[in-house]
């Protein structure tokens, strides 16, 4: 039996904020806990939660890239339950109206684009942090008010490979918008995952499984993959799919039950009464939401029209923020945008995951690198000097003058020094020069070997390739 | 409209931590019952399909939001000393997940 799976995905995010959702305590989770607890985070008797206006900014730049409907006048809600996370006894959320809907983002699959809708984006505030011993818990308020925005994928995700895509695309524009730092191992974009399964055809939606705190992209396609597996497993033996919650599990790579959900939580939703409904001004979010940077799919057009790179080029570019920056200021400094682009994608991203660091701790600066490609192309040093250079301003703050110094790389482009060698190598291994014109091709190679060795390897290839040709013709004569 | 059992206000009341005696149930599901009823007869008399909820007395909407830079810290002790039970600044209390 052929089964269609359907995958609906909620994304919590915090928001790079000064200070909380509706407090005034800093927005820190890191920090010595409980240190950023105000008494409004806490609910005390008497204080007034009041709407931070970052957090709406940063609220309307999401929503504005995901090309949602943007609700201008803020409504907020309370969802009610008891649970230590939160002291109130209900979180601050948009239940009724959220402030964007009905948006989308596209993702790319092998070179096909999809659609991927986005239901909702509402802000909310988040829970505190709870440490789970073995028979205690320990609890640290710190995060407990830190402005949140929730969004809500429609159920358009049908494998764990476009789940995969659609979180790196939702996460490299949030990225690019400086909305969140948006790092899901420490939890500033977390995941929930809703997979189900139906057969072809079937118009129903099967039971859904949430699987809970997916801490990477690549455990989000691995989740859903072995949910789907499990699902179809039961459907086939005739066993119910139930509806429950699961989390991923690391090492044996599978999910694991967390709680049955037996029946739906009832969050008993009303109007938050200590929260006016804020009309926020119209030119205000006309200002906020007209001023988006150029977003990576925009850069990735403009680097292959402008640059005129490939698109697999542009595209890995522009999917981390640190490396188009990075790319963006090497572009200033020199022309070859196609070579420049092959370092840093190839040599640099290779060097980078050799020694498991990331684009922030470079030490080269992308004058260096720029300069670096300048002389290839000049013919000043060859593409093999080039690669000791790189690896030595990798690692040093140094200029790509001081490190060719350093090194004593020169390049012999002297046509008079290198014909020199070229006769020397002749004279020494006449037989090479009948062997290459008994076409013998290796002949040639064995003496451009030979002219290296006997020049250290300074001798510029190009050069030598093209002098050496033009002496041998000469014996044809 | 369903009437209330006193085993359903029992339980309220344990939620709520109220104690209770039974002859305070009794006045309760009474005044309940009153309640209830009185709900019905405006359920039958007015059509509320097409009214919203007034969640506040008044039709306004006000324009304040705070700046992001109003810093104010810290009530770290006076949050603590709020907790039975502090361990290395944070709030000690029974597991209750598995």
């Amino acid at each position: 039996m052929n089964f269609e799976t359907v995958i609906g995905i909620e994304i919590h995010l915090q928001l790079k904020t000064k200070t909380k959702m509706f407090s005034p305590a800093l927005n820190v989770s890191k920090e010595i806990p409980n240190t950023h607890v105000h008494p409004i985070d806490m609910g005390f008797p008497g204080t007034l939660p009041r709407v931070n206006k970052k957090a709406v900014e940063l609220s309307l730049i999401a929503c504005q890239a995901l090309h949602c409907e943007i609700d201008d006048c803020l409504h907020f809600d309370r969802k009610n339950y008891f649970y230590a996370d939160l002291p109130k006894g209900f979180q601050i959320t948009q239940n009724e109206r959220p402030i964007g809907k009905n948006g989308y983002i596209t993702i790319t699959i092998e070179g096909k684009e999809k659609e991927i809708g986005i239901e909702r984006v509402h802000m909310e505030e988040d829970t505190a942090k709870q440490l789970h011993y073995s028979t205690f818990t320990l609890l640290d308020y710190n995060r407990c008010g830190v402005p949140l925005i929730e969004i809500v994928s429609k159920p358009h995700i049908r494998s764990g490979q476009e789940a995969a895509a659609y979180v790196e695309q939702l996460r490299n524009i949030l990225l690019y918008l400086d909305v969140s730092d948006c790092k899901m191992e420490e939890g500033s974009l977390r995941c929930d995952v809703n997979v189900s399964i139906r057969p072809y055809g079937q118009k129903e939606f099967g039971t859904k499984v949430e699987i809970k705190n997916l801490n990477s992209i690549s455990n989000v396609e691995k989740a859903i993959d072995y949910e789907v597996k499990r699902q179809k497993a039961l459907y086939l033996k005739g066993q119910p799919i139930e509806m429950e919650t699961r989390r991923f599990d690391e090492a044996s790579k599978t999910t694991i039950l967390m709680r049955k959900k037996t029946s739906a939580v009832d969050y008993k939703y009303f109007t938050e009464d200590n929260i006016m409904p804020i009309q926020l001004d119209k030119e205000w979010v006309k200002q906020v939401t007209s001023n988006l940077p150029e977003l990576p799919h925009q850069k990735e057009i403009r680097y292959q029209k402008e640059y005129g790179l490939s698109s697999y080029d542009a595209k890995v570019l522009t999917s981390n923020k640190s490396m188009m920056l990075y790319f963006e200021q090497l572009v200033k400094f020199y022309h070859n945008y196609k070579i420049m682009a092959n370092w840093v994608i190839v040599e640099m991203l290779g060097y980078l995951n050799k020694n498991n660091q990331t684009f922030e701790q470079i030490k080269m600066k992308p004058q260096e690198l720029a300069q670096m490609v300048q002389y290839i192309d000049e013919g000043k040093i060859s593409s093999k000097q080039a690669k000791d250079v790189f690896e030595h301003l990798m690692c040093s703050e140094k200029t790509v003058d001081e490190i060719i110094k350093e090194l004593n790389i020169v390049q012999i482009s002297d046509d008079h020094l290198l014909l020199e060698v070229i006769h020397a190598v002749f004279n020494e291994f006449p037989s090479s020069i009948e062997d290459y014109f008994a076409g013998k091709d290796r002949a040639f190679g064995f003496m451009i070997g030979q002219i290296m060795k006997k020049t250290k390897g300074q001798a510029n290839p190009n050069k030598v390739n093209q002098l050496l040709r033009q002496e041998l013709e000469k014996f044809k004569k | 409209m369903e009437k209330i059992s006193v085993e359903k206000l029992k339980e309220w009341a344990l939620n709520l931590k109220l104690d209770m005696s039974d002859s305070q149930y009794a006045t309760l599901q009474d005044e309940f019952d009153i309640l209830l009823r009185q709900m019905d007869r405006i359920n039958q008399t007015i059509d509320t399909t097409h009214v919203v909820p007034m969640s506040f007395p008044f039709d306004v909407t006000f324009t304040n939001l705070r700046d992001d830079d109003e810093v104010e810290e810290s009530h770290r002790d006076e949050i603590l000393k709020n907790a039975h039970e502090v361990m290395d600044g944070q709030i000690k209390i029974h597991k209750v997940v598995e």
